[in-house]
């Protein structure tokens, strides 16, 4: 009887134990099934600036991007979904967009964004006292104007078709006004924006954390905190996610990308870039200057054994001069395929002077295996008896040589990436190959000048109908692709490795992953 | 005047023997040494690599064969091949050319400018000392590495550049050990008697102070090269020292970084060299000590 008793008391003490535990448990604000406490991410370098107008590091622009929130949300299809804007009107002759500004929206601060902001962010983005290195991006915008509580008006000063596109981009997302009035240009430390996430603390060198942002208009995120642990050696990046110790692995080595596929507790997303690998070839100066001395050096190189022997297959030979992911890409009809024959006929049609030593330049540790890939190139333009020396450069003073003008410039034959900020061809076709973009004013670096091909391109961004700009995209490619101001060598591809116990996360072509709504089993 | 001339004669003659005895008893007490001479049996096999390379390794070392990338090693290649193919073995073997090259060059920089200047500065003394003092410190502040580091960058990159920056940042070593031992010798009686005999200034450096500081600086030389290959290699690793595609053990090591976790072979061997390299100078180096030592006993 006694023991019956005291059996009694336990049940109901466990009864009433486990009942007050699960009202706890739901009473907390926010956690309820399926959420997600800690997302820990692996990343190599720590951030300079979370300033999204100063930022030029895809990485970082991403964690904006999770701050600050786009005016529009790019996704790796291309297609655009509205974020801060609802939508946009442009006017006949392309030169007025009427951005509409979505209602209810507030920063993480408590602040509303209104146009009010919006005219602000484009005034400071313009402003050429302020550093905005990504200035030349939105350089066809003249000014903002006020409409209404939710309107704003910009004029441009020549009509930009992909201009909508161009708006996903971090570098016009709004800063809370509180925040820069507080801060000043130490906003950069202080990020205040109207996300999903919230800076909650920044050790550097060590891990930037950010925390849900309750005052999120849209879909509140799956995972509560997001830990950007700074771990520069990717070896060490790789280990942690293999021991479980992060949840993901930001940029593994590709050439540790096949072990690691074979893990059953590992998945590696390795969508296509928007980013090109090439070696730039002077159009005005040296060696290069001959068509047919460009055309016989693109024969000479063996693209696919590069893309499968050093790169690993986390790339793709070029078979256009765009990546395949962005707008405006063709894949041309005829292809430089490795043919050193060809190479050799071509040099002696061009009178080539083979006593003459090439001078190749590369950076070293920029971009994937670019020492590796350069040795390679060097090696089989030797082959077909082209004199060439090779010399690495550290990437500060690589770039500083790459901004020179033709008169001092010393470029003959260098490696270098160009990553489209956004899906669509303009950056690449434009940004590099118009005359417009030349050195000292640009980083056209080849000194292609090409009139017809400048008022092709001038043309495309004129076409508000994506067919007729598609066309003239074509039509700009397959000049540019004859020409060879390049040797066109691989389009990478971006490796996020992460537990394969997460699902959905968000990968995109421009190097940015999204692990707002993700879920994990 | 004639005797005392006769006198410096005979105590010249007498320290000529002194040496010559002193270097015979040295070479005993190194030839007893067993690590000194497992460092130069190290040795001798590096110099003979670096001079037979061509003999024992046909085909080009830098050409890339990307088919057969990063193989394990096997009959065809003994030391397997790196991320371009390219066979380990030739390169490791190339590259002691360039690591021996590199030393030699160094040390010949340090002794060249380092030795004259440590002379001057022990043998005078005074303001020239100071001056030549305080230069010295201000290199000697600076961590040798870093001071190498600093005038590649300055200077640039590249195999000559990689043997100047580095044989710069040796010579404030050389400059600061030659004047500590002219500072003792130039005391004693016979570099006095000299003094006094009207025997010009330079001739007493040459012929009675040099001699005597030579084992000091050949142990210094001896233990620099391995310092030197170890600093060349570093800049290599860092990819600002000898450039692509020379085959550089350091530069080796630093591309072979990326493959470690599949083919762990391709960092070892370069890893390796260096290590053997460095290891046989230091011994070598650590040996010539004791057997100059005259404290010793071996």
């Amino acid at each position: 009887m006694r023991k019956n008793g005291r059996f009694r008391f336990f049940r109901q003490f466990f009864t009433i134990a486990v009942t007050a535990a699960m009202l706890v448990f739901l009473s907390v604000p926010g956690t309820f099934a399926g959420q997600i406490k800690e997302l820990k991410i692996a990343i190599g370098v720590d951030a300079d600036t979370l300033n999204p107008q100063e930022q030029t590091t895809t990485l970082f622009q991403n964690i904006c991007d999770l701050i600050f929130d786009g005016m529009y949300f790019q996704d790796p299809q291309g297609k655009l979904h509205p974020r801060l804007l609802e939508k946009h009107t442009i006017s006949d002759d392309g030169l007025t967009w009427t951005l509409h500004i979505r209602k209810g929206v507030k920063f993480s601060d408590g602040l509303p964004l209104n146009a009010d902001v919006i005219k602000q962010t484009w005034d400071r983005v313009l402003n050429p006292k302020l550093r905005v290195p990504l200035r030349f991006a939105i350089s066809m915008v003249k000014g903002c104007e006020k409409v209404d509580d939710h309107t704003v008006k910009l004029n441009m000063k020549y009509p930009f078709a992909p201009f909508d596109a161009t708006i996903s981009m971090a570098l016009v997302s709004p800063i809370s006004p509180a925040a820069i009035e507080k801060y000043g240009d130490d906003v950069r430390q202080h990020p205040v924006g109207a996300g999903p996430y919230k800076l909650k603390e920044w050790v550097k060198g060590d891990r930037i954390v950010l925390a849900r942002n309750e005052n999120y208009w849209g879909k509140a995120p799956t995972v509560d905190q997001l830990t950007f642990k700074i771990v520069p050696e990717a070896t060490t990046r790789e280990a942690m996610l293999r021991t479980g110790q992060i949840d993901v692995c930001y940029k593994p080595l590709p050439s540790n990308v096949a072990s690691l596929k074979k893990l059953s507790n590992v998945t590696v997303d390795m969508p296509l870039d928007t980013r090109t690998i090439f070696m730039g070839l002077n159009c005005l100066k040296g060696a290069t200057t001959n068509k047919k001395v460009r055309q016989a050096f693109n024969y000479a190189i063996d693209k696919k054994a590069i893309v499968n022997r050093i790169l690993f297959n986390t790339a793709q030979p070029m078979d256009g001069p765009v990546s395949p992911k962005v707008f405006g890409y063709a894949k041309m009809d005829y292809q430089y395929d490795y043919n050193p024959e060809k190479a050799k006929q071509l040099l002696k049609e061009a009178k080539f002077d083979f006593s003459k030593t090439i001078n190749m330049r590369t950076p070293n540790g920029r971009y994937l295996f670019d020492k590796q890939v350069a040795e390679v190139v060097q090696a089989q333009l030797q082959a077909i008896g082209v004199k060439v020396e090779l010399r690495t450069y550290d990437w500060p003073t690589y770039v500083a040589g790459l901004l020179k003008p033709i008169e001092e410039t010393e470029l003959e034959v260098f490696l270098l990436g160009w990553g489209p900020l956004f899906l669509d061809a303009d950056m690449a076709l434009y940004g590099q190959f118009t005359s417009e973009v030349n050195p000292p004013k640009g980083l056209g670096s080849s000194f292609y000048t090409n009139a017809a091909y400048d008022e092709i391109m001038k043309e495309s961004r004129k076409a508000q109908d994506p067919n007729k700009r598609f066309d003239l995209l074509k039509e700009a490619s397959s000049i540019i692709w004859e020409d060879c101001p390049w040797i066109w060598l691989h389009v990478e591809k971006f490796v996020l490795a992460y537990s394969s116990n997460i699902k959905g996360m968000v990968v995109t072509p421009t190097e940015k992953f999204y692990p707002n709504h993700i879920t994990m089993e | 005047m004639n005797d005392t001339a006769i006198n410096t004669k005979d105590n010249n003659t007498d320290t000529t023997q002194d040496l010559v005895t002193s270097g015979s008893r040295s070479w005993a007490k190194l030839k007893r040494n067993k690590a000194a001479l497992v460092g130069g049996l190290f040795l001798l096999i590096y110099i003979g690599c670096a001079f037979g390379a061509p003999l024992l390794f046909k085909g080009n070392p830098s050409a890339p064969d990307l088919f057969n990338s990063l193989r394990p090693p096997c009959a065809e290649h003994w030391l397997g091949t790196d991320e371009l193919g390219r066979s380990i073995l030739g390169r490791i073997l190339y590259g002691a050319r360039i690591s021996l090259m590199i030393a030699v060059g160094v040390v010949g920089v340090g002794l060249l400018i380092g030795v004259p200047v440590g002379l001057i500065s022990g043998y005078y003394g005074g303001k020239t000392d100071f001056v030549i003092q305080r230069f010295t410190d201000m290199f000697l502040a600076f961590p040798g590495f870093l001071l190498a580091l600093a005038l590649v960058a300055i200077l640039g990159v590249g195999l000559k550049n990689t043997v100047i920056s580095i044989g710069i940042s040796m010579i404030p070593l050389y400059v600061r050990l030659v004047r500590g031992c002219v500072l003792t010798v130039r005391e004693e009686v016979y570099v006095e008697a000299a003094r006094a005999s009207g025997t010009k200034d330079h001739y007493i450096i040459i012929r009675h102070i040099l001699p005597n500081v030579l084992a000091p600086i050949t142990v210094h030389t001896s233990l620099s090269m391995g310092t030197a290959i170890l600093f060349a290699a570093g800049l290599g690793f860092l990819g600002i020292g000898v450039q692509p595609p020379t085959p550089e053990w350091g530069s080796m090591l630093g591309s072979a970084r990326a493959y470690m976790m599949g083919t762990p072979h391709v960092a070892t061997f370069p890893g390796v060299a260096i290590f053997f390299a460095v290891l046989s100078f230091n011994l070598l180096g650590d040996g010539l000590r004791d057997a100059f030592d005259p404290r010793s006993k071996i």
